[in-house]
């Protein structure tokens, strides 16, 4: 493995020293943020780290008295590893609005361990009502009024410009590494795209770039040279085991392409720039591939599943989601219905974070033994 | 004795039994007349329905009428046989479920297909969700009516851009019942039904305080019956009518001293929406002289007082100041105020499975008001509508150890 991956690999294992050091050398602040909604960009123009709170995937048993176990294991994990200390170092802590899961173990997180600035940020969840843009606009220019009244500060338009620039281009570099993987014998494997789109969650947007760039120039020099097996596309919710990744790549099948929130839909569109550099950013989040959540009449996420699987010749699709994730389970039977219409096999996944994924094996191999079957 | 057949307290909950009634036949005869209906999910803001002249149903009232007549388990096994999860709501499993009965074997000949679909994320996400599969499965026009998600208490008020995004809503809701009917609404029918809606909510506010009595005198079985209007038919005259009687009734009760309990010596709350497939657990405790006094599903989930001076906004604000709007702190708030207020001696917090905006921090709740006030609470996990989701024994004898740790 190339030292670019071996970095992403290192940060994404230990993501709170990662942010430690950042702040040490420069002495910013740390915002952790849940969700995909937060407008990073504004977080970054006024100096501070985003850093996406993801899984810890250690057994835990200081959640029971706050969140009852009918709550999604990812939001309970997320509240257990504030309730342990593991985010003591960060100076915020903001989501953007989307299930209630989540929304329960940010309400608790607040309430017993409050963070300097703590912002729950809403956002519309008809995206498409003609009305959405503005309100969304107006939620981000009131969460970026108190960021610099808690600052002290402003955070001018040329900052929030550059902001726009450097994460536009992190999405375009992600994308690029994306794009490789349309290949016959795609040289990035799933669990290293995991893993790279992941690190971009934790770092400095600038120096992931350059990582990427490295990357990006070690890959077009070696080839895998194995056979990629069954192409595969994950299609879900919060996933950020790249354990279940490696081993459904170790049994023959290469994961070439996802919509996930932890994965390509991260990073999917880009802020076009224009004359208020705020709207902007604000109707970045609205275009965006949306969560469950966000998608309330007609299905724009599916329109957007299927071209994501065809552009990258997937082959079988696997359907993950937390367990109790009611948004992501009622969707499931429209997606399963349109794979199954198109005589695409799907193996349907729900997650816990500290199953370990050694015990789906048995069903992936079932799974892609069939998958073979029907492609043949 | 079944849900039906129960005594009430109250001569005029017979009047709401009726309305009740009346309300599901109604449904069909407007079928047949040509008239619109509409399947709406709760809190969707009716008064507009019923001033376009557009029928409402409510599919979750109806899975609640399943569930209370035992009939839920059989549908909610057939929504799970198409794929929909045992995690989802029980009220989307048992109405799906009933897809493929013959309306005859169903309580008021079943619900009529709806014309349009209208739904809200005022509450919850299962609901947009639900009506977003109906929606596919029958090709009907939809419209959600969006809402900011507010976490109101202390220094979080409702903004004006949020009160301005919602009023749009409202306004776009408008745009899609005038389609729908081929008619401008009609103003003065407009205003009132806000008129009607903020009259009966002044006279639930009433009856909710006359329940601060000590003895109590009505309990909760019988008053998460009575609310149906509220939910159903704001914006109405009958449902005003039958609140006033009620409210006179209990007034009278209240003022000579008669409480629903003989001998009343425990007062309890209860928190969440109530077990439907077993109502009669919450009247069982009043055999040992305990009654559920209060309950947050008839207080903070429907209706409300309108500024009738200013009516988009008044209603706009109306609609929007509900429970799961509420902060983890000011649902304590209000629980402290409640327990002083109604001299609550305990809270039955219904960890209920089915209602995630509804069983958010419960376990916060239950500590702290002990911590703040001394009242203790009990956790019993259930489910709505869903009686796989719920052992009554096993609630039942813990239901039991906390009346004696109460003292009953």
């Amino acid at each position: 493995m190339s030292r670019s991956f071996q970095r992403f690999r290192e940060v994404v294992e230990d993501r709170h020293r990662y942010a430690v050091e950042w702040k040490a050398r420069g002495g910013g602040r740390v915002f952790g943020y849940m969700c995909t909604y937060v407008p990073e960009e504004i977080l970054y123009a006024a100096g501070i780290l985003p850093v996406r709170i993801l899984g810890g995937h250690e057994p835990q048993d200081v959640v029971e008295p706050h969140i009852h176990s009918m709550y999604c294991p990812f939001s309970r994990d997320v509240l257990g590893q504030a309730l342990k200390g593991r985010y003591d170092y960060l100076d915020g802590v903001t989501v953007g609005h989307t299930c209630i899961h989540i929304q329960q173990a940010f309400e608790s997180w607040q309430f017993h361990t409050p963070a300097s600035f703590s912002y729950l940020l809403y956002v519309p969840a008809c995206l498409h009502s003609p009305h959405a843009r503005s309100c969304f606009l107006e939620e981000v220019k009131i969460f970026k009024d108190a960021l610099e009244e808690w600052l002290g500060h402003t955070i001018p338009p040329e900052k929030l410009e550059r902001a726009t620039e450097v994460y536009n281009r992190n999405r375009r570099l992600l994308h690029q590494l994306y794009e490789i993987r349309r290949q016959d014998d795609p040289p990035v494997s799933g669990s290293m795209a995991m893993e790279a789109t992941l690190a971009s969650m934790f770092m400095d947007k600038e120096e992931h770039s350059r990582l990427m760039e490295d990357a990006l120039r070690e890959i077009g020099r070696e080839s895998n040279g194995r056979f990629p097996g069954m192409r595969l596309m994950l299609v879900g919710g919060e996933n950020d085991d790249i354990e279940f990744v490696r081993l459904v790549e170790s049994l023959g099948a290469a994961v070439v392409i996802d919509d996930l929130c932890t994965g390509s839909r991260y990073f999917w569109q880009e802020v076009v720039t224009g004359a208020d550099p705020l709207a902007a950013i604000a109707d970045r989040y609205i275009d965006a591939p949306p969560c469950p959540t966000k998608e309330l009449e007609e299905r724009r996420r599916l329109e957007h599943i299927a071209k994501l699987f065809s552009d990258y010749r997937a082959q079988g699709a696997i359907l993950v989601h937390q367990k109790f994730c009611d948004p992501h389970q009622i969707d499931l039977p429209a997606i399963q219905a349109y794979f199954q219409e198109r005589h695409i096999p799907t193996l349907h996944l729900e997650f816990d974070m500290t199953t370990p994924v050694g015990q789906f094996r048995t069903r992936i191999e079932a799974f892609l033994e069939m998958v073979q079957l029907e492609i043949l | 004795m079944t849900t039906q057949e129960r005594k009430r307290t109250l001569r005029s909950s017979y009047m709401g039994r009726e309305i009740f009634k009346n309300y599901w036949a109604e449904a069909h005869a407007c079928k047949e007349q040509g008239r619109p209906v509409a399947w709406c999910s709760g809190n969707v803001p009716v008064e507009l329905v019923h001033a376009n002249g557009v029928y409402p149903l409510y599919p979750e009232s109806y899975s609640a009428m399943i569930a209370a007549q035992k009939m839920a388990r059989e549908k909610c096994e057939r929504a799970e046989g198409w794929g929909y999860s045992m995690d989802t709501c029980s009220y989307f499993r048992v109405s799906l479920g009933m897809e493929d009965d013959d309306p005859k074997t169903l309580p008021f000949g079943g619900l009529p297909r709806p014309d349009i679909l209208i739904t809200t994320r005022l509450i919850c996400m299962t609901q947009y969700k639900w009506w977003q599969v109906l929606s596919d499965m029958w090709d009907v026009p939809i419209y959600v009516v969006d809402a900011p998600y507010l976490g109101l208490g202390g220094q979080a008020q409702i903004q004006r851009h949020q009160e301005d995004y919602f009023i749009d809503q409202l306004k776009g809701l408008v745009a899609f019942l005038e389609e729908h009917t081929g008619k401008r609404m009609d103003q003065d029918r407009f205003l009132e039904a806000l008129a009607l809606s903020d009259r009966a909510a002044e006279l639930w506010y009433e009856i909710m305080g006359l329940r601060k009595s000590r003895p109590c005198p009505v309990a909760t079985r019988e008053m998460v019956g009575n609310v149906f209007p509220l939910v159903t038919l704001l914006g109405t005259r009958p449902t005003v009518d039958f609140f006033q009687a009620l409210r006179d009734e209990i007034k009278e009760m209240v003022e000579s001293g008669q409480g629903a309990v003989p001998d009343e010596r425990i007062r309890l709350a209860l928190d969440n929406i109530p077990p439907w497939h077993d109502l009669a657990f919450l009247s069982s405790v009043e055999e040992r002289g305990a009654i559920f006094a209060i309950e947050n599903y008839t207080c903070y989930a429907w209706g409300g007082r309108i500024d009738l001076s200013d009516p988009w906004r008044g209603y706009a604000r109306k609609c929007l100041d509900t429970w799961p709007a509420y902060s983890i702190e000011e649902r304590i708030q209000i629980y402290i105020r409640q327990a002083q207020e109604y001299h609550l001696d305990g809270y039955v917090f219904h960890a209920n499975r089915s209602c995630k905006p509804l069983s958010t921090a419960q376990q916060e709740m239950q500590r702290v008001l002990l911590e703040r006030v001394g009242v203790p609470g009990l956790l019993l996990e259930g489910d709505h509508a869903d009686p796989r989701g719920f052992s009554p024994a096993h609630a039942q004898s813990q239901l039991e150890a906390f009346l004696e740790m109460l003292g009953a």
